[in-house]
């Protein structure tokens, strides 16, 4: 589940309109509150203020309050006070120097006096409960400037505030709550939108391997941002299908292989067996045809080769080796075949090239060329087996005088099955698979093969292996 | 019946042969496309087996050549490749059958049996005419339900007549069915045998099979039906 492109886009859709939607709703929250408490101080200190002015009297000092008289006058000069004032619930008192209380324009409320004669203003919190409910009151004291021991309290309850405060939470707690319910069903949304043309692509895709190779996606109809997708696919199909008729020609050509020698050996059963014969013709029949099984249990032994050549992971692991006493050994090995055929090989190897390298397959990549060389050389002819070692490469060659291949031959004849003349009978010529693998073993040492011929001047097979081991590792 | 085999193969040649030669047919042999060809252009066959890869000239370009050349015989493709495109590819050229080796010996004989059938009015294993009956399995001769034991030859040419009936065939004809090109006869011999298979067939019965049309040739009629 968690690799699902549409969870994990609704993850983040959560996460993200989430994380916005708190950090906004707690800002919102705090600047209103903040704005609210503000609000409630000022109408506070421009109440106590305006009381305060409304109390001055040059003659004698206010040992009286007439709360009417105040309310009156509060009423008539300031619009927002007179909301305020009759909006909430507000307490005003006088108190005198030793902190009693002279004037109480609230008594319902007990408000604490303060401790100490009030020389600073300063603002308080009460909590009221003689009531039976709980009332958090916000005190504004202030000392009467022209007469000093005097102060004034202003109080109003802040009820209504918190009113408004919890309203606003819970209004943004459901918000919040609507955001991480909606922003993950939005993220799924848009996940599965934006997914719908690769499902598209994905099912283009799932039905050319189902039908044929051949199809491929079409790029003009692709969006813009799956083009490059679209293009690697159809890369990959152009390689797939390479593959694939590569193999399947590879496998035609093996079970034609693989169907002469028992096409033999079934018919001469068959007719061998479909009347008594006498035991020498018996015998004569099962030499021949255990020829052809000999044939078949080589043929089987060089396809397990073709295939381990080809699979560089069942190759033999890689060793320092001496490239020089290898082609040596191997070149002895051909001197008395050579020699059969009234051949000449003539060896031009420096000492000690030294190298990394699968050993069975390089003596493999040897025997394959020489046998070639044996094979198709003419009697009297000659064969010479070089070796070198250039800047960057280890180098041999192995070049004979026979007939040559064709320039139009030099590339297939490394093909699987080719044979240079289709009609060199089966049991002059191998089963066309020596260069085959050959190819295969220099290709994952990261060398080259190639042969340079032309009709009539002899072939020249020619080996290049690069000295380090460092791209096998 | 006498049977071209163009086989590029020694082994597989050889083995046919002789199992075609024991199932009493004339058997003549090519080892590449061109060779076969020339046999087929120049000699008269019953059934042409033509394997498909042969150097020099495959079997669908000697098919296809035999085929523009007006010569109907009967062609069986022999080959390796048994892809659909290969199949469709040697019928397309004009062979009437296909066999994908490695094939059972007896089902190449079942299909020349049927191939040999085609030009003739018989249609089962079973030649009959009158009451003249050729089992062409079991190589036995029946006439009026009583079984005739023949040789090889003397079958063999039962069958080319019975594959023909009521036509005139020249002992040059006969001769051409009958042999390969190694063992050609002079046509006298084909006189010989016909004496062998009427001393068998009518030399028995008040009705006879086989007439001689002097200076023609030989014909096999029921002689029930004149």
């Amino acid at each position: 589940m968690t690799n699902s492109l549409r969870v994990r886009l609704a993850v983040w859709g959560l996460v993200l309109f989430g994380s916005v939607q708190i950090a906004m709703s707690g800002g919102v929250y705090i600047a209103i509150s903040a704005w609210l408490e503000n609000e409630v101080a000022s109408n506070l200190m421009l109440t106590a203020a305006q009381v305060s002015a409304i109390l001055y009297d040059p003659e004698e000092p206010p040992y009286y309050l007439d709360i009417q008289d105040v309310r009156l006058q509060l009423t008539n000069s300031n619009i927002a006070t007179q909301t305020f004032l009759r909006d909430q619930m507000f307490f005003i008192r006088l108190l005198d120097t030793t902190n009693r209380r002279l004037v109480d324009a609230s008594a319902d409320y007990a408000i604490p006096l303060p401790p100490a004669l009030v020389q600073h203003a300063y603002f308080d919190t009460v909590w009221l409960r003689d009531t039976g409910q709980h009332h958090e009151l916000r005190v504004y004291t202030l000392p009467l400037s022209y007469t000093p021991g005097f102060a004034l309290q202003v109080g109003v309850s802040l009820q209504a505030t918190r009113g408004i405060q919890a309203d606003m939470l819970r209004i943004l707690v459901i918000l919040v709550g609507v955001t991480v319910v909606l922003a993950p069903l939005g993220g799924w949304f848009l996940a599965n939108r934006a997914l719908i043309p690769i499902r598209a692509t994905a099912k283009t895709a799932a039905e050319i391997s189902e039908t044929d190779l051949t199809r491929r996606m079409d790029l003009k109809s692709a969006e813009l941002e799956l083009q490059q997708l679209v293009q690697t696919f159809n890369a990959m199909l152009d390689r797939l299908e390479q593959a694939f008729l590569r193999q399947r020609q590879f496998t035609a050509d093996a079970a034609h292989e693989l169907r002469s020698p028992l096409s033999i050996i079934q018919t001469g059963l068959e007719v061998t067996l479909s009347q008594d014969r006498t035991a020498p013709e018996y015998r004569t029949v099962l030499v021949s045809l255990s020829e052809e099984v000999q044939r078949l249990s080589q043929l089987a032994t060089t396809l397990l080769m073709l295939a381990r050549a080809e699979m560089p992971t069942m190759a033999s692991p890689w060793a320092a080796l001496n490239l020089s006493d290898l082609l040596t050994v191997v070149v002895d090995q051909f001197m008395l075949l050579a020699a059969e055929k009234q051949l000449t090989i003539t060896t031009d190897i420096p000492a000690s090239l030294i190298m990394d390298g699968d050993e069975t397959g390089l003596i493999q990549v040897m025997v394959n060329l020489l046998d070639n060389a044996v094979k198709y050389t003419p009697a009297g002819g000659q064969i010479a087996v070089m070796a070198q070692q250039t800047s960057s490469h280890i180098e041999f060659s192995v070049k004979d005088d026979g007939l040559g291949i064709p320039i139009e031959e030099q590339v297939p004849i490394f093909e699987r099955f080719y044979r240079l003349d289709p009609a060199r009978n089966r049991h002059q010529g191998g089963f066309g698979l020596g260069l085959a693998i050959a190819k295969k073993i220099v290709e994952s040492h990261h060398g080259t093969i190639h042969v340079v011929s032309e009709p009539g001047q002899g072939a020249l097979f020619v080996v290049q292996l690069p000295q380090q081991s460092s791209a096998h590792a | 019946m006498r049977i071209l085999l163009v086989e590029d193969e020694t082994k597989m040649r050889d083995f046919l042969k002789q199992g075609l030669e024991e199932q009493r047919y004339a058997v003549d042999t090519a080892e590449d496309g061109d060779d076969g060809l020339h046999w087929a252009l120049n000699f008269p066959f019953d059934v042409i087996v033509l394997d498909v890869m042969l150097p020099r000239k495959n079997g669908l370009e000697v098919c296809r050549e035999l085929r523009n050349q007006r010569i109907l015989t009967p062609i069986l493709m022999l080959t390796a490749r048994d892809a659909i495109d290969d199949r469709v590819a040697g019928l397309d050229c004009g062979a009437d059958d296909y066999l994908v080796k490695p094939f059972a010996f007896r089902e190449l004989l079942a299909r020349l049996r049927a191939l040999a059938r085609r030009g003739s009015s018989q249609k089962s294993t079973r030649l009959i005419v009158g009451d003249l009956v050729l089992d062409t399995l079991t190589h036995t001769a029946y006439r009026a339900d009583n079984p005739i034991e023949l040789t090889a030859k003397e079958y063999a040419l039962l069958e080319f007549l019975m594959l023909h009936p009521n036509q005139v065939l020249s002992r040059t004809i006969i001769a051409d069915h009958l042999w390969n090109y190694d063992y050609a006869p002079d046509s006298n011999v084909v006189d010989v045998y016909i004496r062998f298979l009427r001393k068998k067939i009518d030399d028995a019965y008040e009705e006879k099979y086989i007439r001689t049309l002097r200076g023609t040739g030989y014909q096999l009629v029921d002689p029930h039906c004149d």
